[in-house]
């Protein structure tokens, strides 16, 4: 029980917790806007505009179909793979769990609303001189962050494995 | 270097990610690829006609009846007396033809 409520257990909820919230209120202002002004249309400046556009499927808008049983798949999937992660946060004994708390905080965001609204909303455009990259949200911010460092991480661990 | 565990970093990545294409977003995404918005023929929006204070009084149900049967009977009257017997006519003409005939 006291290992439970920990205090490395309190830092790393809060870390989600804190990730997740972030995520969420971005998310309910964005919807707030839509909700009174119809639509989700705003340039910051030439680089950054805000627009709303909600994806059912995985990354890049890949398997995003009409089906509600690959929907449900792809969702259980992703259910698995945020337990898988819980499982190596509790693992880890090195900086790796918090990168993976990163990923994991984020990971919820996207989760609670493929659940609550059947897809995600994603609604930060950045462009230059006309290309646009994909349209993502705070979750997605937070997930890359994450899974850049543990790429990171591991690539040191090689090199440093090597050097001995 | 660990590419096993990179690669299954990059496939989590890929279904935790969310974001979707800006083409989706700037071109406005059809609902469904069947679905072709083009055909639909824009329709006027709903006005209140300019004669609407002039509209007739309306009256009993009973009596717009008895009205229309009124004119039901009129018209069938009109009829029956507005229609030439032409049955003698015809029989005249043919008893001439075959007068001439005969002669």
């Amino acid at each position: 029980m006291n290992k439970f409520f920990s205090k490395k257990t309190i830092i790393y909820f809060g870390i989600v917790l804190f990730i997740f919230l972030i995520d969420r209120i971005s998310k309910l202002y964005i919807l707030s806007i839509l909700e009174n002004s119809g639509s989700v249309d705003i340039k910051i400046n030439s680089f950054l505009n805000l627009i709303l556009i909600w994806n059912n499927g995985v990354g890049f808008g890949l398997f995003s179909f009409d089906q509600s049983e690959i929907y449900n798949v792809i969702t259980s999937i992703i259910i698995f793979i945020n337990l898988f992660i819980i499982y190596l946060i509790v693992k880890s004994k090195d900086i790796s769990a918090y990168f993976f708390l990163i990923v994991l905080g984020g990971s919820l965001g996207n989760l609670f609303d493929r659940m609550y609204y059947s897809s995600v909303p994603d609604f930060i455009d950045i462009s230059y001189k006309g290309y646009h990259w994909f349209v993502f949200n705070v979750a997605d911010i937070f997930i890359s962050l994450g899974i850049i460092c543990l790429i990171f991480a591991e690539l040191l661990n090689y090199k440093k494995k090597n050097e001995l | 270097m660990n590419y096993k565990k990179i690669t299954l970093l990059l496939l989590v990545f890929l279904f935790l990610y969310s974001c979707n294409n800006a083409k989706n977003a700037l071109q406005g995404k059809k609902r469904s690829d069947n679905s072709d918005e083009f055909l639909v023929e824009k329709k006027n929006p709903l006005t209140m006609p300019p004669d609407i204070n002039e509209l007739p009084i309306p009256i009993d149900q009973e009596d717009l009846v008895n009205k229309n049967n009124d004119e039901k009977l009129e018209i069938i009257k009109n009829l029956e007396i507005g229609e030439p017997d032409t049955t003698n006519e015809n029989n005249s003409l043919e008893d001439s033809i075959l007068e001439k005939i005969k002669d």
